[in-house]
């Protein structure tokens, strides 16, 4: 994967400028607490055990994973009793790697970690500069005290809780929630060591004869069984292609693209069912930003939280023609 | 009838026997029945007749709103059957755009909650367990 600095750079700028962008109002503990645990220069380390869930539609989802880190470098696995069992997830600050054993296949993505930090700084800066950061008492996390820092919307809905183990800069938990006050997601460690011993070998993730993927593979073949066209952004774009996968709308068939830079996201959609633009810039509206355009007899849509100025320039290298 | 045959009809009647039979049924007892058995009777008969009227009115009061309502009812289902247009109930399907704006957020909350560790949109269960590659037996080789 390219540009591995660019996420490391963004929040390096960031911190740099935090104190003049969320000083005010913001206590001077409250203010380093989130430099600390947003600062990707600190070489902490821990092992321990964490829950994740996530609100899908009526669904909760939930799985537990093991989490190993040093630095740059995280290790995931999962219990012997997960569905997920024997799968590795590895990164290294440059790429993702993701095993998966009964395929013998490695998935190979953008890394994650410092993309997720890069989100959680720009809430302290995002579209709305009246956002509101507060801190709250916390109590303790997986035996470890924990001070908390809330981002609240200017009407003072609560958006995001981060629990975070003050010396080491740990996030212990975090809460997002939609905009009924509804925790849509987020995770929870249950066990955690911070003074573990981590040999160098455990971020290795080789095996001789799995096949490598990238998204970019999943793409073509996607397209080419689905009779969708081959579109997307160049490889070298600062938004990378962390994702392709089909899916199905009430019967129709979607092919949906996920990008991430340092700090922004969209998804690309492209469907043979007209899409309404204005439509779905109401159902955007106040989350995300959107585009839509119909080309060739393929329709296309654009739904993230980039700027207008990036979804213009992004939209026409896909290909709308206005 | 010939006067010789009613006068041969006189003799006949007059005769012996004809004479004996009739002295014996004028010496048997008048039966004629009682006033009051006769008004006992009368009674039975008209009580019997009251109680079959009103089990038929009974009948009437029940019955006979039942079935006309049903008839009633039945003639408005035709009617209905007839002159409704065929519908099939509708069930509301999302607008595609809804959908596509929930997908994105549903993967921008599934990375957020994962971070580095696997996301709940791209989980993928391991479809085949493997053999691990080693046991605490070979721990205690050593």
């Amino acid at each position: 994967m390219t540009r591995p600095l660019a996420p490391l750079l963004a929040l390096t700028a960031t911190l740099v400028s935090f104190g003049s962008a969320t000083a005010q109002g913001l206590p001077d503990e409250t203010r380093r607490l989130l430099e600390r645990a947003l600062d990707p220069d600190v070489s902490r380390s821990y092992v321990g055990t964490r829950v994740v869930q996530v609100r899908m539609g009526p669904e909760r989802r939930q799985h537990t994973e093991y989490v190993t880190r040093r630095g740059p470098f995280i290790r995931i696995e999962f219990p012997k009793d997960s569905p997920f069992t024997g799968q590795v997830i590895v990164e290294n600050g440059k790429t993702r790697r993701h095993y998966f054993p009964d395929r013998n296949e490695i998935r190979v993505t953008p890394p994650r970690r410092e993309r997720a930090l890069g989100r959680i700084e720009r809430m302290t800066r995002g579209r709305d500069k009246n956002l509101k950061i507060q801190a709250f008492e916390a109590g303790g996390i997986a035996g470890h005290r924990a001070q908390g820092v809330v981002f609240l919307d200017p009407k003072g809905n609560v958006l995001q809780r981060i629990w975070i183990e003050p010396r080491s800069g740990v996030m212990l938990k975090r809460e997002f929630y939609d905009r009924t006050g509804t925790v849509a997601g987020g995770f929870e460690f249950s066990q955690l060591n911070l003074n573990p011993k981590i040999d160098a070998r455990d971020f290795n993730l080789s095996v001789r004869g799995a096949k490598v993927v990238t998204p970019r593979d999943d793409l073509k073949s996607i397209a080419s069984k689905n009779g969708f066209p081959m579109l997307a952004l160049p490889a070298n774009h600062r938004f990378q292609l962390e994702g392709a996968r089909l899916q199905n709308f009430g019967g129709r068939r979607t092919l949906m693209q996920q990008y991430s830079s340092a700090t922004n996201r969209f998804s690309l959609f492209m469907t043979r069912d007209p899409i309404n633009p204005e439509r779905i810039g109401r159902n955007a509206r106040g989350n995300f930003r959107s585009l839509a355009w119909s080309r060739d007899g393929m329709n296309f849509a654009i739904v993230g939280d980039l700027s207008e100025r990036d979804l213009r320039e992004v939209a026409k290298l896909l290909g709308n023609p206005s | 009838m010939s006067e010789r045959r009613e006068i041969n009809l006189d003799e006949r009647l007059a005769s012996a026997g004809q004479t004996q039979v009739r002295e014996l049924v004028k010496g048997l007892a008048d039966e004629t029945p009682s006033m009051a058995w006769r008004s006992g009777l009368n009674e039975q008969i008209l009580a019997m007749a009251a109680a079959k009227q009103k089990k038929r009115n009974l009948f009437g009061w029940v019955w006979k709103p039942a079935v006309g309502l049903a008839l009633a009812g039945a003639l408005a289902g035709v009617f209905l059957i007839r002159t409704q247009p065929e519908t099939r109930p509708t069930v509301a399907r999302p607008a595609l755009e809804a959908r596509l704006v929930m997908a994105h957020q549903d993967a921008v909350w599934s990375q957020d909650a994962a971070g580095a560790g696997l996301s709940p949109a791209d989980a993928r269960a391991t479809e085949v367990q493997l053999e691990p590659t080693w046991t605490e037996e070979d721990l205690s080789s050593l």
